[in-house]
């Protein structure tokens, strides 16, 4: 068979996505509703907390990769959604992170060749200041780069 | 199109897809109900036993007990009362400390309506406030045997 030049394009592409080895990350879904409902007479708001969400991460021939996370927008004054994810095996979890608007560090020093799936769990807490904040949602974007 | 061209299209929309896989993402919804939370701490014990010549029985003091409270709204408020009447002759009153910038309406007798104890409660957590009870009886009351009140405190939303 004659090689066309879009062919030879097309096989140049995939053989250099393949050498250049793009991490590759994805979530298993979303949680369900984070909902503060309660307190303890006399003491402040209970945390909602879901953990039920993961993500996998295949870092292929990256070493020195990381994950950093942001929402798009500011939360209500008084509430606090934080993130922890699992480290892969010889990663470093940051552990608790309050997200906002500016990508921070949820995961460091994840190493090449990684490929597992770790879980996630969010907190949402708030103050009584607050006060009733109806339902609402932000997208949480989570992106693994170069960095350590 | 030919088959070479759908195979050309097909490897740069993989390639495609492979560069923009380094990012994911979540929805997170979430949201703050009301919260309005009191407790109460005590079990008071009252008996009038004495009384000064020519005067009423004299009436006998609970102090020392507490009772706490959580709301995130604006104006909520404290109210009590008692499951049945008190015996003919006698009162039991009851006064509730405020939290911060809340305000007690002091000693309130208490019955099967529901009295205001504190109003104005916003957005705060408070414990060991002061919570006192006082039992009065007329001569008239007579002798009464030992019998109990639940006194039932709600705590009423605000805004």
């Amino acid at each position: 068979m004659r090689m066309q030049s879009w062919m030879l394009v097309a096989i140049a592409l995939l053989g250099a996505t393949r050498e250049s080895g793009a991490q590759f990350l994805s979530v298993s879904g979303s949680p369900s509703v984070l909902r503060v409902q309660s307190a303890t007479p006399g003491g402040t708001p209970a945390p909602a907390t879901n953990g039920s969400t993961t993500y996998t991460i295949d870092t292929d021939n990256n070493k020195n990769q990381k994950i950093v996370g942001r929402i798009n927008a500011n939360m209500p004054d008084g509430v606090t959604l934080t993130v922890t994810l699992q480290a892969p095996g010889g990663a470093i979890s940051v552990g608790a992170v309050m997200l906002t608007t500016t990508s921070k560090d949820l995961v460091t020093s994840i190493e090449k060749n990684t490929l597992t799936t770790r879980s996630i769990t969010y907190e949402v807490s708030a103050t009584l200041q607050a006060g009733v904040v109806a339902s609402q949602s932000r997208t949480v974007t989570m992106t693994v780069i170069t960095g350590t | 199109m030919n088959a070479n061209k759908l195979f050309a299209l097909a490897a740069l929309a993989l390639a495609a897809n492979a560069a923009q896989a380094q990012t994911a993402q979540q929805t997170v919804t979430f949201q703050v109900d009301a919260i309005n939370q009191i407790s109460v701490a005590g079990t008071p014990s009252l008996s009038i036993t004495t009384a000064v010549a020519g005067s009423a029985p004299t009436a006998v003091t609970s102090t020392g007990h507490t009772w706490a409270v959580t709301t995130n709204q604006t104006g909520a408020k404290i109210t009590a009362s008692i499951a049945s009447a008190m015996p003919t002759g006698l009162t039991l009153s009851a006064t509730m400390g405020a939290p911060s910038g809340a305000t007690s309406a002091g000693q309130k007798s208490l019955g099967t309506t529901a009295v205001d104890m504190v109003t104005g409660i916003t957005k705060l957590n408070a414990t060991g406030l002061s919570l006192s009870y006082q039992l009065d009886a007329t001569a008239a009351a007579g002798v009464v045997s030992s019998s109990t009140r639940v006194v039932t405190y709600t705590i009423t939303a605000g805004v």
